[in-house]
């Protein structure tokens, strides 16, 4: 709502404007130029840039194809990738858009490049970034299937892929790891992770209930417990302070 | 021609549905996809199984996988496009609408607070994803479903170059920052190592 606010003065106010809402945006000293254009496309006032489209599709196609396994095997790249290396989003917004990708019907792979892209460069940034994370699936699977009659038949590929799964789980590990740093902040954090894995793990409870219960527990703390909630609500980014000063 | 049509036609709207209607991604579509093909007689059961253990050993997310396998089985390139954009499509489509809803109140207070509790369900989420592909990918049967049963030697249970292999990629991961990419590709090369290049010359410990 801000953005629109601010789109109605002239770039430069945005450009400056941008930089203090999206300090942690810019921070990885990704382009300055991509990430404006990405934003006006956001409100669907100007054309984002071809070659940013162009960059957020091959960032996808990477990631979808070096994704072995279900949708959270795609996070260590999406860590790696999207927040650390192009600093499109940060990893608190990256484990929020996978709550709401769980939470939604569909492929959490889809979900969540249409997501980032959407987040990143508006409809048609949704459009690139889910494309890129379509389309090696669709070659690989397409090659497979036409000239493989059966992986077995090939105990090189098979072998290959035996090696690729036994690191996958080192590779979610570590991203779960450093999503805990940004994510679990105290005690009650803590416990409604473990109480998450205890109840998927062990209990076999569908992923949507935890979060589900996750939400309420939230809701219950703010509901409930002011001095908390006002804790929380100031210490959850200083992009929120930023935010309010512009307005 | 009118007849493939048809049957490309029914594979998007059939994969539409799937994807509109499974929550919790590629897995929870598995039972679903199996079920409209076997009342749409498109492939037999053991015909499912290969796709489904090739879906799950190629890259890329399981759903696109499966869809794109069925739809190229049932009816060529055409068939694994039109049942691919058909699981795709809710995707791209729900999350339009619900990212915008999401970005408008992505301040809000009330927005913040149910994400303080959802967060860490998340990283929970997310240290049960690695459990479970741990479970699959470094022992022959779950550990879980040992609980109480007898084991003879811990061979039985593990399998030792996928262990080796996952520590190794720990290690790289961990202290020297490899990139995701270049730990997977370096997985896959022990693979043909300890689990091609040693058996074929009687080496067989790592199996």
């Amino acid at each position: 709502m801000i953005e629109g606010d601010i789109l109605d003065n002239n770039t430069s106010n945005n450009t400056a404007a941008r930089n203090t809402r999206g300090g942690r945006n810019i921070r990885n000293t990704c382009n300055m130029h991509d990430i404006c254009n990405a934003h006006n496309e956001n409100n669907g006032k100007k054309a984002v840039s071809a070659r940013f489209l162009f960059e957020l599709f091959i960032t996808f196609f990477k990631i979808g194809s070096f994704t072995l396994g279900g949708g959270y095997a795609m996070l260590p790249l999406i860590e790696r990738e999207v927040v650390h290396n192009k600093g499109w989003i940060d990893a608190n917004e990256i484990v929020d858009y996978l709550a709401v990708c769980q939470s939604i019907p569909g492929a959490i792979a889809i979900n969540t490049a249409t997501f980032i892209g959407k987040k990143t460069a508006g409809k048609k940034g949704a459009i690139f970034a889910s494309l890129g994370v379509i389309l090696p699936s669709f070659l690989v699977i397409t090659i497979t299937a036409a000239f493989f009659s059966s992986i077995k038949d090939y105990p090189l590929v098979k072998a290959a892929f035996l090696g690729m799964h036994a690191s996958s789980a080192a590779l979610i590990a570590m991203a779960a790891i450093r999503i805990a740093r940004s994510c679990i902040r105290d005690s009650f954090g803590l416990a409604i992770a473990i109480i998450a894995i205890i109840a998927v793990v062990f209990l076999k409870i569908h992923a949507i209930f935890t979060i589900i219960a996750g939400a309420a527990a939230g809701l219950v703390v703010y509901l409930f417990f002011p001095g908390k909630a006002g804790k929380i609500l100031s210490g959850t980014s200083n992009v929120t302070n930023n935010e309010n000063n512009n307005e | 021609m009118i007849n493939m049509i048809k049957v490309y036609l029914t594979l998007l709207l059939i994969f539409f549905k799937i994807g509109l209607f499974s929550f919790g991604g590629g897995y929870a579509m598995i039972p679903m996809i199996q079920r409209e093909i076997e009342s749409q007689g498109w492939l037999t059961t053991q015909e499912f199984v290969d796709v489904i253990v090739i879906a799950e050993m190629t890259p890329g997310p399981i759903a696109i996988n499966s869809a794109t396998f069925v739809g190229f089985k049932v009816a060529g390139v055409p068939g694994g496009v039109f049942a691919t954009l058909g699981v795709s499509l809710p995707s791209i489509i729900l999350v339009m609408f619900v990212s915008r809803f999401f970005f408008k109140y992505e301040n809000h207070p009330i927005k913040e607070a149910i994400f303080y509790g959802v967060r860490p369900a998340i990283t929970g989420l997310i240290f049960s994803a690695a459990i479970t592909v741990a479970g699959t990918a470094l022992f022959r049967t779950n550990p879980l479903d040992l609980v109480g049963k007898n084991v003879s030697s811990i061979l039985e249970v593990i399998k030792p170059g996928s262990i080796i292999i996952s520590i190794i990629a720990l290690f790289l991961l961990a202290r020297k920052k490899v990139h995701p990419i270049v730990v997977i590709m370096l997985s896959g090369i022990m693979g043909i190592l300890l689990y091609h290049v040693l058996p074929s010359v009687g080496v067989n410990i790592f199996i």
